[in-house]
């Protein structure tokens, strides 16, 4: 049985995760800008994810019977976008703020649907990250913990 | 050594309580351990595989790092859930270390199965445990895709 506790920790988790999917396809506008032509697909195919969870979450808070949020015209970026280097940061940067979204998400559901979509927003958080830090040379490119917000 | 390091770190020992500890709580603690040691079994075997593929020195340190990492991590968790009165009913960790050099194909499977066991338990906690055998999940993934292409 879903105690009214579980239920407003587990509406806010979706909110929240709403939210971060917006601010992540908003700033993959950003990346899209400033990214090296090479990567295109790459920024395209990663938007395109972001916007299927988000639309996912959407439909699950429906569901639940909370009313989703609507996306802001703008988001904050967290340091200037100028070039390619800059726009590969980005995209790093928000593929680990959206792997700590997931985690927290996963700790705060209580069912096991829920669960695994948490657990493959955070896996696939994890992979693109690690192939930008990658194609950034950072060295080691993963993390032992992805989406621990003190690693 | 990596390898050195993961087996010392094997020696972990359970304090059995009397039997009021709760049936579910000693079953986490066994399900912990299991996948406590998995992550040594995993590093073990990147250690060893660093024989068979030097070029991939590099990355099978990470991953050996990154699951000696989890089992400590683990190690911790078991601990605090021994400590809140579960009684465990498992021998020390009986590792199986790989001595023989494991192929990398051998370890990348390997590694897969972590990540869907890891999940497949993560999906049956709830909290901190949820979300520390979800991160585990993803980073053997990502290890699995990034790492090991």
């Amino acid at each position: 049985m879903i105690t009214s506790h579980t239920r407003r920790s587990e509406s806010s988790a979706l909110l929240t995760a709403i939210e971060s999917e917006n601010a992540a396809i908003f700033a993959y506008g950003v990346v899209a800008a400033f990214s090296n032509p090479a990567r295109v697909n790459e920024v395209a195919t990663h938007t395109a994810a972001h916007r299927a969870r988000r639309d996912a979450l959407v439909a699950l808070s429906t569901d639940a019977g909370v009313t989703p949020p609507t996306a802001a015209a703008a988001y904050e970026v967290p340091f200037p976008v100028t070039d390619a280097v800059s726009a590969a940061q980005l995209a790093a940067q928000i593929e680990s703020d959206t792997a700590v979204t997931y985690r927290a998400f996963v700790e705060q559901v209580d069912t096991d649907q829920l669960r695994t979509f948490g657990i493959d927003g955070l896996t696939d958080a994890a992979i693109r990250g690690a192939g930008w830090r990658s194609a950034l040379g950072t060295a080691p490119a993963t993390s032992a913990f992805p989406g621990d917000p003190t690693s | 050594m990596t390898g050195t390091a993961a087996l010392g770190a094997a020696a972990f020992s359970l304090t059995a309580c009397t039997d009021n500890g709760t049936a579910e709580a000693a079953a986490e603690v066994d399900q912990l351990t299991a996948q406590a040691d998995r992550a040594r079994s995993d590093a073990a075997a990147a250690t060893a595989a660093i024989a068979l593929a030097p070029d991939k020195s590099a990355s099978l340190t990470t991953i050996s790092a990154e699951r000696t990492a989890h089992a400590l991590e683990l190690d911790a968790e078991i601990a605090r859930a021994a400590g809140s009165g579960a009684s465990a009913t498992t021998a020390p960790p009986s590792t199986s270390v790989a001595n023989a050099p494991t192929g990398v194909e051998t370890l990348s499977t390997s590694l897969a199965d972590s990540a869907r066991s890891a999940a497949d338990l993560a999906r049956t906690m709830s909290g901190y445990r949820a979300g520390l055998l979800g991160s585990i999940s993803a980073s053997c993934s990502t290890q699995v895709a990034v790492l090991l292409p």
